[in-house]
Parts: C-alpha cells; sequence; structure tokens
C-alpha cells in the first residue's frame, strides 16, 4: 500500500521544489552529519538503546528514597533494584522498562502526580538548585494492589496463551468475582526479579502456600511435601502437578473429581517412576477393575459433567495429607480404614474395610478364595461346561449333516436309477 | 388326582382298615383322574390332525418372564463388566451413566427374585402337598440317554434314545438354571448391600461374591446362547414354550415315552373306558362323569386350538 501511494507524493514535490533547493539540503545534511559522533558502520546497538531508555526510568527509579503516595495515603518505595532485574528472564530476554509499563509515555508520567521541575530542583534565589530534594509524587492508584493489577494486563502481551488457559482457572474467576485479591502473574511470578518458572520447585509450594496456609501446613506433613520439603525431590508431585499451572481447577469443579484418577494415576502407573520407590503399579488397574473406579472412570471417559458420588482416590487416601499406608497417621491405615469407610458408608461395620482386596491382584497368597473362584471358572467350569457342550452339539451337526448327505445321495441314486434307461453323455 | 376330602369319603368298611374293595376303587379313580389330566392335553384339529399341549399358560407365562429378565439383567450386567471398553461405554451411553444401568439392573433382578421365589413355591407345592415327583429329576436313565444320544450321533448306536417329557438336553439346561439363579441372587445381594452383608458375612466374602457374580453371568450367557438355542432354536425350531403345542410327529420324536403315555390315556378315556370298565356302579358312574367331562373339555379345547396358528 505504501510503495503504491509514496510514487505519486514524490512526483509531486519533484515539480514544486525550486532546482537549487536539492543540492543545498543535501551539502547541508553532510554538515549536519560530520559534526554528530555517530559512526555509520556502527549504528546503536538494540541493547544500547535499551540500556539508555531505562538509564531514563532509572534517573528517578534508581533512588532509593523515591516513594510516592497512594490516594489511601499510604506512602509506598518506588525504588527498583537495578541489580535483581539484571538477574530476572526478562532482562535476560533483552526487555525495557516500557516493554511491561506500557501506560508509561512521557515524563512526568502523569499530570496527576504534580511532578515539575522544582519538585527536585528548587528555586533558589532565581537559580536551579541542583536536586536535593527527596523525591515525592501523587500516585494515582486507590491502593497498592490497584498499582500491582494495573501493570498485569501487559503480561499478555507476550503470554497470551498462559492467560487463555487461565481464563477457566479458579483464581480468573475469582478476580472476575469482585474479589481484587484473587492472585494474578506477579503474585506467583513475581515482578522484577522474575526466574524461570517454577525454579527452584519448593518455590512452587511455598508461593501456593502464601494464601493456602492451612492446605500448605498439611501438605508439608504428607509423603509427597515432606520429601519434597527435606529432600527436594523431584519426582514427589508438588501443588501445580494436581492443580495445573495456569488453569488451576477448583476440586470442587465437578470434571476435577472424576479427572483426579488420572492425575494420581498418571505417576501412580509409571512403572519407571514407582520403580524408583518400589510401589506397586497396579494400584491404577486394580482400583479401576474395582466397583469405585469402574464407575468414577466411565464417568470420566463419558465426559460426564456430575461428579461421580463413588470413592475417587483422594477419598480414601486423603488430599493433603497422604501418607504411606503404614504410617499410623495414614487414612487407610488398618485402625484408621473403618472410619474411612464410613465417610461414606456411615453404617459401616468393622468388617466391611475386608470388602476390599487393597489393590492386589488376587493371587493365591493374598486373596485364596477370589484367587480360587477365578481359577476354577477360568479354567474348570467354563471350558469343561463349555468343551462338553460344544462337543455335544458338534455331534449333534454331524450327525445331521451326514443324514442329509445321505438322504441327497440316495435321491441321486434314486434318480439316476430312474434315467438308467435314458441317455447318458457324460464320460 | 384325587382330593384329600374325597378319599375320605369312602368309608372303611372293616375297622380302620380299608377293603381290597375300597383301595381298589381309590386306585381306580386316581388313574382315571390321570388319565383325563392327560388326556385332556390331546386336541384334535379340524384337519383331524393332533395337537398336543406341551405347557401350561403359566409355565409359558414363567418363561417368558424369565426370558425377557435373563437377557435384560445379562445385558446390564455384561455391559457394566466390560465398561472399560470404548464400543461398550458408547451403548453404555444410550442409558446414560452406569448407575442408571445399575438400577435398570436391580429393577430386573427384583422381578427374577420374585419369580425364583414363586417357582420354588410351586416346588414345594408340588413335592409336599401334591406328592408327585416331578418331571425334572435327575434320573439314571438321563445319564445313559446323554451318552447314549452321543453314541448315536457317532453312529455307534442303532437307535436315538427315547425320551420321557423331558430330554437330557432340557434337563441340563434346568439344571444350570437351578444352580445359577440362586448363585446370582445370593452374590447379587450380597453386592447391591455389602454393609448389610458384612454385618453377617466375614469382608472379604464381597469380592468373592463379585468374582462369582461375573465368571457366573459368563458361563450362563454363553450357556444360553450355545446350549439352549442350539437346542430349540437352531438344531429344529421348536416354538411350543411360546405357543404352548407341539404337533403329534413333533411329539413322537422329541418326547415318544410322554407322547404313549398321553395317547393311551387318550384312547383309554375316549374310546375303552366307559365300556368296559369292570368296577362298582359309583365307580362305573364316576368314569362316565369323566368321560363326559373329558368329551366337554375336548370341545372347548378344540375351539381354542383354533386360535393356534398351524403348525403342520
Amino acid at each position: 500500500m505504501e510503495t503504491e501511494s509514496s510514487p505519486p507524493a514524490m512526483g509531486q514535490r519533484r515539480f514544486t521544489a525550486p532546482g537549487f533547493v536539492l543540492p543545498v539540503l543535501a551539502l547541508m545534511t553532510v554538515v549536519w552529519l560530520s559534526t554528530m559522533q555517530v559512526s555509520w558502520a556502527a549504528p546503536p546497538s538494540q541493547e544500547e538503546h535499551r540500556s539508555s531508555r531505562d538509564a531514563d526510568c532509572l534517573m528517578c527509579h534508581s533512588d532509593h528514597d523515591f516513594k510516592g503516595t497512594l490516594k489511601n495515603g499510604e506512602l509506598i518505595s518506588l525504588y527498583v533494584d537495578r541489580g535483581e532485574y539484571g538477574q530476572s528472564v526478562h532482562s535476560a530476554a533483552g526487555l525495557e522498562c516500557l516493554a511491561c509499563h506500557t501506560d508509561i509515555s512521557q515524563y512526568p508520567h502523569r499530570e496527576e502526580e504534580q511532578l515539575t521541575c522544582v519538585s527536585c530542583h528548587p528555586a533558589k534565589g532565581g537559580t536551579v538548585a541542583a536536586k536535593e530534594t527527596t523525591l515525592r509524587v501523587r500516585l494515582i492508584y486507590e491502593n497498592r494492589r490497584e498499582l500491582a493489577l494495573s501493570v498485569n494486563e501487559a503480561c499478555r502481551s507476550c503470554h497470551e496463551e498462559e492467560f487463555l488457559v487461565a481464563e477457566d482457572s479458579a483464581h480468573v474467576r475469582m478476580m472476575e468475582g469482585g474479589n481484587l485479591d484473587a492472585p494474578t502473574c506477579i503474585d506467583c511470578h513475581g515482578s522484577h526479579g522474575i526466574t524461570e518458572a517454577g525454579q527452584p520447585r519448593d518455590n512452587i509450594s511455598h508461593m501456593c502456600g502464601n494464601c493456602h496456609k492451612a492446605v500448605y501446613s498439611t501438605y508439608r506433613t504428607s509423603v509427597h511435601g515432606a520429601a519434597l520439603d527435606e529432600e527436594s525431590n523431584p519426582d514427589v508431585p508438588t501443588c501445580t502437578d494436581c492443580h495445573g499451572v495456569h488453569s488451576v481447577r477448583g476440586p470442587r469443579d465437578s470434571a476435577f473429581r472424576n479427572d483426579s484418577i488420572t492425575i494420581c494415576g498418571g505417576c501412580h502407573a509409571n512403572d519407571d517412576l514407582m520403580g524408583r520407590y518400589n510401589i506397586s503399579t497396579a494400584v491404577f488397574q486394580t482400583y479401576l477393575d474395582d466397583f469405585h473406579g469402574r464407575t468414577v472412570d466411565l464417568f470420566r471417559r463419558q465426559g460426564t459433567r456430575t461428579p461421580s458420588d463413588k470413592a475417587v482416590c483422594y477419598d480414601c487416601h486423603g488430599i493433603h495429607n497422604i501418607r504411606k499406608p503404614d504410617d499410623p497417621l495414614s487414612t487407610i491405615y488398618p485402625d484408621n480404614l473403618q472410619h474411612t469407610c464410613q465417610q461414606c458408608h456411615t453404617e459401616a461395620s468393622i468388617r466391611f474395610p475386608q470388602a476390599w482386596v487393597s489393590h492386589y491382584i488376587p493371587s493365591w497368597e493374598n486373596t485364596p478364595a477370589l484367587y480360587a473362584v477365578n481359577m476354577a471358572y477360568k479354567f474348570g467350569l467354563i471350558p469343561l461346561t463349555m468343551g462338553f457342550f460344544l462337543l455335544y452339539i458338534g455331534l449333534d451337526v454331524r450327525k445331521r449333516w451326514s443324514d442329509k448327505r445321505k438322504k441327497m445321495r440316495q435321491a441321486v441314486e434314486a434318480a439316476k436309477e430312474a434315467l438308467k434307461d435314458d441317455y447318458d453323455f457324460t464320460e | 388326582m384325587t382330593t384329600i376330602s374325597q378319599s375320605n369319603s369312602a368309608v372303611p368298611t372293616n375297622g380302620d382298615m380299608p377293603s381290597v374293595e375300597t383301595i381298589k376303587k381309590r386306585l381306580l379313580k386316581r388313574r382315571i383322574a390321570t388319565a383325563k389330566k392327560l388326556a385332556a392335553r390331546v386336541q384334535v384339529q379340524p384337519d383331524g390332525s393332533l395337537l398336543i399341549r406341551r405347557f401350561t399358560k403359566t409355565q409359558q407365562t414363567e418363561h417368558q418372564i424369565l426370558m425377557i429378565t435373563f437377557f435384560a439383567l445379562a445385558l446390564t450386567g455384561l455391559l457394566q463388566k466390560y465398561s472399560q471398553t470404548t464400543a461398550v461405554m458408547v451403548v453404555i451411553s444410550l442409558f446414560g451413566d452406569i448407575d442408571t444401568l445399575r438400577v435398570i439392573h436391580h429393577l430386573f433382578a427384583v422381578i427374577l427374585i420374585a419369580q425364583s421365589v414363586y417357582h420354588i413355591f410351586n416346588l414345594l407345592d408340588m413335592w409336599f402337598v401334591k406328592a408327585e415327583h416331578g418331571s425334572m429329576m435327575p434320573t439314571l436313565k438321563d445319564f445313559k440317554d446323554l451318552i447314549e444320544m452321543m453314541k448315536f450321533n457317532l453312529g455307534k448306536a442303532a437307535h436315538r434314545p427315547e425320551f420321557d417329557r423331558y430330554s437330557i438336553e432340557e434337563k441340563i439346561e434346568y439344571w444350570a438354571l437351578l444352580w445359577g439363579t440362586p448363585l446370582m441372587i445370593i452374590t447379587g445381594i450380597m453386592m447391591w448391600f455389602p454393609i448389610q452383608a458384612t454385618t453377617l458375612l466375614p469382608g472379604d466374602t464381597i469380592p468373592v461374591a463379585r468374582a462369582l457374580h461375573a465368571w457366573e453371568a459368563i458361563l450362563a450367557t454363553l450357556a444360553i446362547l450355545t446350549w439352549h438355542t442350539y437346542h430349540t432354536v437352531i438344531k429344529e425350531k421348536n416354538d411350543s414354550i411360546f405357543t404352548g403345542y407341539m404337533t403329534e410327529a413333533a411329539m413322537k420324536h422329541e418326547h415318544p415315552l410322554e407322547y404313549q403315555r398321553i395317547m393311551a390315556a387318550y384312547h383309554y378315556i375316549t374310546e375303552h373306558a366307559v365300556a368296559t370298565a369292570p368296577v362298582a356302579q359309583t365307580a362305573q358312574e364316576n368314569t362316565i362323569k369323566v368321560a363326559q367331562n373329558v368329551g366337554k373339555g375336548k370341545e372347548a379345547e378344540t375351539e381354542r386350538t383354533q386360535a393356534v396358528p398351524d403348525r403342520s
């Protein structure tokens, strides 16, 4: 479009400009360029350009005493730690201040800030003095949170995908519901010092624990949380492994319950992962083979929005308080089982927990009666009964066919006999 | 069969001990009653051919209910068992979800249980009130028949074994049902009410019940699809359970012993009983009445049989 529209514009200028103007302009340009300290061979690099723009910002924002007053009267520091930012992934990616602070376009930023030259350089006897007062600005934000949220939208310009994923998340819904304290990007990732996501790993649970304090303190004592906190174990799940990262779904979300079995199954059915800890991977399949798992899995695969009322992993094993089965505090420790079952089966007797075969694949050692029944039917009753039935039927079919053939043969013979005086051209 | 009141009405002449004559009378009465019952099963068609009543209306209804409940239970049950495959999941989706399927399964289970209770009461009535033996009882002949039939089919025996009211093939089907249904009902109830079941039984009986229920379901379904279907539909179409009747030819072939008994009774009642009854006056009168009743019954039955489609 531009290339099409430019030629007529150029032509116009050629016709109106007097002939001597162009050489004069060219001469002036050469003189002007020669006075500049810029070499044609080395234009300012992007890095330098950014630094120079950031340097502009830091003229004020590197001042430890630079503070602003929020509308609610709170005085907050506007100091930016250059070193902290230098360590961040955004600095490494070459982002300048304005990349995120998109609402800043001039200096002073806003009229409301009531910042003038004399704010720093008070006029003294008609001359401009050197900067000597502490800088104070009036901020247009009601409170700290409003200021933080004003920057948040800038993340979208690069991280659109994460925003889309987060759209249905419990946190975003909370925010949309009007709760401004709902966590947003910077609450988890930080602001100037943003490091690589999820590193170090135990940061994640600490971060979530900032708000979810009770859950975090329970989680720390669980088999997963303790391994993460004490051994920095890379295999155990932290908050985001079960709840998702940006898509954090509320556990009361209808699909969460039905899908939860694949969250646990994702690791507990993984031979490599479980092999390291000598944990059976049969737990998942045996769950799916039984009444509860059968139902929940079908709900999940059907995409049913209704959460199944049958037990999922965490109903028995606990949610954030999952412990090893031999831990007396575990919900599935033998002494605690009846109580655990009674959460749903309120009338469950002391014998009731035995109705569950404890994730064992039926074997002669663990479940002799069950194993015997399986073997008796699989290798005895069914093959023998069906074998006999099919043999008996087979003999009957064979007899009927041979009778039929015999009858047919007799009929052919009879027909041949009747035609024996007639001419026969066969052979 | 003579009722108790009837036999009591014949006053013994010799103290407590009835006379030979009285016993003879009673026996004859009994025989005639049995013969009358058997003969009533013969229906003369307008074209002169005979149809023989094989099942009573109640027996037919019992079978039809059982047939429907069996298939409904097998379908809704096996769908649950194999719900892990995608194809089955799609079928389950037609019902809604697996919980709906369970409700349907339980519904038909209740019908089956009610029917089984009825059947057991019928058996008790037959054994202890009517004092009959029951034609489904296993006999030595059944096992001989089974071997003989296989020998015959192999060409090693000259004659097909002759069956009575129920062939060994039918008896095996019934015995399988008699073994399978209580097993399915007990294990099914245990799974339906695990809390109550474990107040009486050890907890690990529940998974055993579940395994038994599933395996027996497979066995029963396979048995119905092979044994029962082959002998009633594939081999030769035998729809007597739906029509209630069997043709004379089919009867002669499938149940020759019963056929002979029925025909003997039929001829005895219709031709000889009245004329040749060598009995006392009262018994003779009785016989005439019986014969008249049979005649009446026959007319009524003939009307009924016209509604039955011609099976020749």
